[in-house]
């Protein structure tokens, strides 16, 4: 989806959209200079709009808190990995 | 925990008579608490975040919460259409590479570790896909074309929309996806073409139809008119006597095919009158007798 039905799917009006960009927040895929945006972007920043809304953290929260979220995954998914490749080691012996 | 009973009070954990501050206080502590995407491990998290928001929902909005005070309305009312939550893609390794940080054990060795532990096992995961969803016109999905994609490490790559691709059609930019495991290969992305239609061709397969306009004059006396195709603008030869609806076909001016053939174009001819009326025409055709013996309308029995 292209950057407008991004922001109204989100209830949030451009120049928030171009925050949550320009701050790192959201990477879209950029085609022929025009930003398009997947499932996981707009699941990404409805985390976002959460963390803002309801929950009043502000911009630099938002910063810390994602940088955190993305480490947190990234052992998840390594961890899960480790559990699956045990699990395999074990029935394979 | 928010139980399920559905009543927001009990739910928010705040008094009948709570203000709004209290109940914005209530909510933000256990939002924080309950999102989904802030405890991946925890199944129940969705549900009772689901509830909570519904509760707050109604006590937020005061006539909303008058309204549910005196037994008008009840707390499922409010409830929210399920969502995707950011945890659905981020667990499942298709949060893409732009938002992977393997910064959280860069200090037991980085990936390096895990790679030497998958690699003594011989295991391998594949990273996951990553999906978009694009709007093409529908002449580049007719003709094919390169788009410049850049992706969020700044990598600039291109895709060729294939020519004659459809609605629905999925691109692969393989190995631009997630990150695998144990030196497995990265995921793909894959972006799903939308094509938005077209103000005057509709595409059946590898043909196109199109309305043509023609005048009068064109079709009583025949003419040769310049038609639009998807290839560019064609001479076509409208026959004399063309009635309204008669198609003709314009060989090899359609959907372009990877073989460099294209399909063909059917114009069905549309003949349009003067936009305001011409008293000559009138007084033309109200002076012509044949006319007035024809009836179109015969073979339908009237």
């Amino acid at each position: 989806m292209d950057d407008r039905q991004f922001a109204r799917e989100l209830c949030i009006d451009m120049n928030r959209l171009h925050v949550f960009i320009a701050r790192g927040w959201i990477s879209p895929l950029i085609l022929d200079g025009r930003p398009v945006f997947g499932d996981v972007d707009l699941a990404r920043a409805a985390l976002i709009v959460d963390l803002r809304n309801e929950m009043g953290i502000n911009d630099e929260g938002i910063d810390v808190v994602l940088d955190l979220i993305d480490q947190l995954y990234r052992l998840r998914f390594a961890l899960g990995s480790l559990i699956d490749a045990l699990e395999r080691e074990g029935q394979g012996g | 925990m928010p139980a399920s009973s559905g009543d927001p009070y009990e739910v928010l954990g705040v008094k009948r008579d709570a203000s709004q501050g209290d109940i914005q206080a209530a909510y933000r502590r256990r939002a924080k608490k309950l999102h989904p995407d802030l405890n991946p491990g925890n199944k129940q998290a969705e549900q009772d975040f689901k509830d909570l928001s519904a509760a707050y929902e109604i006590l937020r909005d005061e006539e909303k919460r008058g309204r549910f005070d005196r037994g008008e309305i009840d707390a499922k009312g409010a409830e929210r259409a399920d969502r995707r939550y950011y945890r659905d893609f981020a667990d499942a390794g298709s949060s893409g590479g732009a938002y992977e940080s393997g910064a959280g054990f860069a200090d037991f060795g980085g990936d390096d570790i895990f790679a030497e532990f998958f690699s003594r096992r011989d295991y391998r995961k594949r990273g996951a896909d990553v999906r978009y969803s694009m709007e093409i016109s529908f002449l580049e999905a007719v003709n094919g074309g390169p788009r410049q994609v850049t992706l969020s490490d700044g990598q600039t790559v291109e895709i060729r929309i294939p020519p004659g691709a459809h609605d629905g059609q999925t691109l692969r930019l393989r190995g631009k996806g997630g990150a695998g495991q144990g030196g497995a290969e990265k995921g793909d992305i894959l972006i799903e073409l939308r094509v938005l239609p077209h103000p005057f061709y509709r595409r059946e397969g590898d043909d196109i139809r199109m309305d043509l306009p023609i005048s009068l004059a064109e079709a009583v006396l025949g003419s040769k008119v310049r038609a639009p195709t998807p290839a560019g603008p064609v001479m076509l030869s409208v026959p004399q006597n063309s009635s309204s609806g008669r198609t003709l076909r314009i060989k090899g001016k359609g959907v372009a095919h990877k073989n460099g053939t294209r399909g063909d174009v059917y114009a069905r001819l549309m003949i349009m009158l003067p936009e305001k009326p011409d008293p000559e025409l009138k007084g033309f055709v109200a002076g012509w007798s044949a006319g007035k013996s024809y009836n179109p309308r015969q073979g339908m029995g009237v």
